[in-house]
């Protein structure tokens, strides 16, 4: 099945290069050529004496490895239904291509040329729907079936960067080093163009609604805006790889919005994450980063207002960070919490440290005699029990 | 393991200055930092501390399998860690007298993740260390380098605002289990001077 | 963690992680002109190695007749070094001395009188969290006890004391086999580009490192958990991609291996 795209038609609306903070402003460019799109046909296994063939080979050993990693999320049920999703953006290479959740708490998803694709459950977190999931796998797809990668390492070879290449989409994936990754591995402007646009057409032809895809990079974006300082490619491994750009924003809206229709599929998607946000949620705020995690907080709860896990959670990133003003918001969002149904029992505890913070004392102990009662043998129940005078639990 | 990292670094630095690297820490009494004393009865090795480090680390097997680590005396406002340069991203890890044993368990648990390592709090239980109410912790941390499964534990207390810590990682398969009867050792001997 | 092994010092030094110092590490032994050469031995690998020996465990010197011993998967990469120094992964070379190494390791072990098991990469799957342990540890003994020196923990006291008590049995349990020989190779050749500019930078009076090859292997008693032989090469020359080259690294490798009784 060949698809045919004019490169022009997305590219005549490229009217600005907006560079991101760091580049100075580049004069408009002349459209690039007009050049259809075909999906090429599917790739044989090169010479393992070309360059082509030695990454395959590489990402072989890296895939291998993978298989083994503790980081590696086993569960089938979840590891199926993003390969399904895979499967229908890649259509005839779909055989070829092999998903890997991992259990990482960064927002970020790549595709080597061997179609080995990772996806890290940092991502997972963020997405609001399937279409979102769909866009950015389709996007990975996109540089896939494109051969960027190869280009980039050729690239990167001059700029003896390769080792960093490698930290990118081996198992390993540092999220140490991002800046040395940004600056040397990135994909290039026509690159991220080419992907968005053959991402858009991937998910169009397998049914998702397009419009969901320029709201992944927002949010995205939105997020990294949350933490001062440094620029957004050394704060976030999807940045580092992916340059964002005001440009791509409005070009992925306006490709997008002549569409109608197209499945979302929040529902869905949200059914198949449940057994495992809590966890994820945990993850993200171990990060300790609580500002990002707030800003991700507050856009997960403005789009469900009612969920005791969201409003536990974002109380806890409030009393961690701890600011002026925050540990009364933070009570205000775990007694919300208390108040529905299935809340999680470690709000209690959130409640008892705020109460003793505030020297709140008979607050303090109902609260952690709460938690006590309802998570008996938790980790720290050694602990809480210490606050309860003798005979109180 | 990012201090970790950082001393191996600076430990290489200084080799090839041809410093002492490792000296042998005796039996006995012996003195960390000129403020913590310990009772040693087994061999361990020190590694003498890099000049941006706030831990003293010593090692039965080596670096790359286990490591005590000791912070000594840390005080309201200092970092536990240096702050990665060039990572304004990053917040830093300070250490506030007021902490409770959880916030020092989430502050040291957020230095321990950064390089991307997966950190799970066992289990924490109040106990006594350096003669004052202090905080006992084990936990599961996966190291993101070369996903190696560690298991640790920690002694610490908040002492006239200081924090004193002594925290132990090493492999769950073989290692963990062989020494850490002498790490509690260690810990339960430790006093404050001065 | 192979991708993230080079021998370029240059590569190592833009890279925090301390695993990733095994590379620098094991390369200091290579010394900044040429690297001290392990003695390629004109006899074959399996003669006794002296007594009171720096590569085997005390109290340890020969392995029974017909013992059987598993051979880990070899963990071998071959790069090519760039005219600026970086070491790029070859593929096509690794293939090839994967093959030439895991022939030659399990001859030198079936010369030895000794019965050698191989273990595939699937079947390793099962004992990753060994492998990796290994790994970890054989790190730590190239670094303490290989290169030593101001590197050594004075608590072993010069000798090679190291156990994975109970934790390799699993790997017993599975193939039967008593013993296991785990080997791990990096090594890399300077490309025309980095040999015309390495002669270049010469005639300027700049030496520039050609290839090195760095590795080690062991021999662990899965039983005890002791390691019980380990050595660590580090020099300037070798060459995996021919197989009687390979044999002869291999040989180098496998310096100081114990004998049968």
């Amino acid at each position: 099945m060949n698809r045919r795209r004019w490169l022009a038609a997305g590219c005549a609306q490229c009217a600005t290069l907006c560079a991101g903070g760091v580049l100075a402003q580049r004069p408009v460019p002349d459209p690039l050529p007009v050049a259809p799109w075909r999906s090429p046909q599917r790739f044989v296994r090169p010479d393992l004496a070309s360059d082509e063939g030695g990454l395959w080979a590489l990402m072989d050993r890296e895939e291998m490895r993978l298989r083994r990693s503790p980081f590696a999320i086993r569960d089938a049920a979840l590891r199926d239904y993003i390969q399904g999703i895979a499967c229908k953006l890649a259509a005839e290479h779909c055989p070829d291509v092999r998903v890997h959740a991992v259990r990482t708490p960064f927002f970020n998803a790549s595709m080597a040329p061997n179609g080995m694709m990772q996806v890290w459950s940092g991502l997972l977190l963020r997405v609001e729907n399937e279409a979102q999931l769909a866009a950015v796998l389709g996007h990975e797809i996109g540089h896939y079936l494109q051969r960027h990668t190869l280009d980039r390492l050729r690239d990167a070879k001059a700029r003896s960067a390769f080792a960093t290449f490698m930290a990118a989409f081996g198992v390993v994936g540092l999220v140490g080093q991002l800046a040395t990754l940004a600056s040397a591995f990135s994909f290039t402007r026509d690159q991220e163009r080419e992907a968005d646009s053959i991402g858009l057409d991937l998910m169009r032809d397998a049914g998702y609604d397009p419009r969901e895809c320029s709201k992944v990079w927002d949010n995205l974006r939105a997020e990294a805006a949350a933490a001062p300082g440094a620029d957004e490619a050394s704060r976030s491994p999807m940045f580092a790889t992916h340059p964002p750009s005001d440009e791509r924003s409005q070009t992925l809206a306006r490709l997008a919005a002549g569409a109608s229709g197209g499945f979302v599929g929040e529902a869905e998607f949200a059914a198949r994450l449940e057994p495992f946000r809590f966890g994820l949620l945990e993850d993200e705020i171990k990060r300790g980063q609580y500002d990002e995690t707030l800003v991700l907080l507050a856009r997960m709860l403005k789009r469900a207002p009612e969920q005791p896990d969201l409003l536990y959670v974002r109380g806890e990133a409030l009393r961690l960070r701890g600011k002026d003003g925050d540990l009364d918001a933070a009570l205000a969002d775990l007694r919300r919490a208390g108040a529905i149904d299935k809340a999680p029992a470690q709000l209690y505890r959130s409640l008892g440290y705020i109460h003793q913070r505030l020297g709140q004392a008979e607050e303090a102990r109902s609260a952690f005699s709460r938690y006590l009662e309802l998570m008996p043998d938790a980790p720290d129940a050694g602990l809480i029990r210490t606050y309860l005078p003798e005979g109180k639990s | 393991m990012t201090s970790r990292a950082r001393a191996s670094a600076l430990l290489l630095v200084l080799a090839l200055s041809g410093c002492a690297v490792v000296s042998k820490v005796e039996t006995g009494e012996t003195l960390v930092r000129d403020r913590l004393s310990v009772q040693v009865a087994s061999p361990w090795n020190r590694f003498e501390r890099g000049q941006a480090d706030n831990t003293v680390t010593w090692t039965v097997e080596g670096l790359y399998v286990d490591a005590l680590q000791f912070y000594v005396a840390i005080r309201d406002g200092e970092l536990i860690a240096p702050t990665p340069s060039g990572r304004k991203d990053v917040q830093p890890l300070t250490f506030k007298a007021s902490m409770r044993p959880a916030d020092v368990v989430a502050l040291y648990q957020s230095l321990l993740t950064r390089d991307g390592s997966s950190f799970t709090l066992d289990r924490i239980e109040a106990t006594e260390f350096v003669a004052s109410p202090g905080f006992r912790f084990e936990y599961s941390l996966v190291r993101k380098v070369d996903e190696v499964r560690l298991r640790g534990v920690a002694y610490g207390a908040v002492r006239n605002g200081e924090l004193f810590l002594i925290n132990y990682s090493a492999p769950r398969l073989a290692f963990f289990p062989k020494h850490v009867a002498q790490v509690e050792a260690i810990a339960r001997s430790a006093k404050v001077k001065g | 963690m192979s991708s993230i092994h080079t021998v370029s010092p240059r590569s190592v030094v833009t890279r925090a992680p301390v695993l990733t110092s095994l590379g620098l590490a094991l390369a200091l032994g290579v010394g900044p002109a040429t690297g001290q050469t392990q003695p390629a031995p004109s006899t074959p690998a399996t003669a006794p190695a002296p007594a009171a020996s720096k590569y085997l465990a005390a109290g340890f010197t020969q392995l029974p007749r017909a013992a059987k011993v598993l051979v880990m998967p070899v963990d071998v990469e071959l790069f090519s070094l760039s005219a600026g120094g970086v070491a790029e992964p070859r593929a096509d070379w690794t293939a090839t001395a994967l093959g030439h190494m895991n022939r030659a390791l399990s001859g030198n072990v079936t010369r030895s009188g000794l019965d050698a098991v191989l273990m595939d990469e699937v079947a390793a799957d099962e004992f990753a969290e060994q492998i990796g342990l290994h790994a970890a540890v054989a790190r730590s003994i190239a670094l303490h006890h290989g290169i030593g020196g101001t590197w050594a923990l004075p608590s072993k006291e010069g000798r090679l004391d190291w156990s994975f008590d109970d934790a390799m049995r699993p790997l017993q349990s599975r193939t039967g086999a008593r013993y296991a020989v785990f080997t791990w190779v990096r090594d890399s050749y300077a490309s025309a580009e980095r040999k015309a500019a390495m002669v270049a930078m010469a005639i300027l009076g700049v030496g520039l490192a050609g290839g090195s090859q760095v590795g080690y292997a062991s021999l662990v008693d899965l039983e005890t958990g002791r390691v019980l032989w380990f050595n660590r090469l580090a020099r300037a020359s070798g060459d995996l991609r021919e197989e009687k080259a390979a044999s002869e690294s291999l040989d180098a490798l496998l310096f100081g291996f114990p004998g049968t009784r």
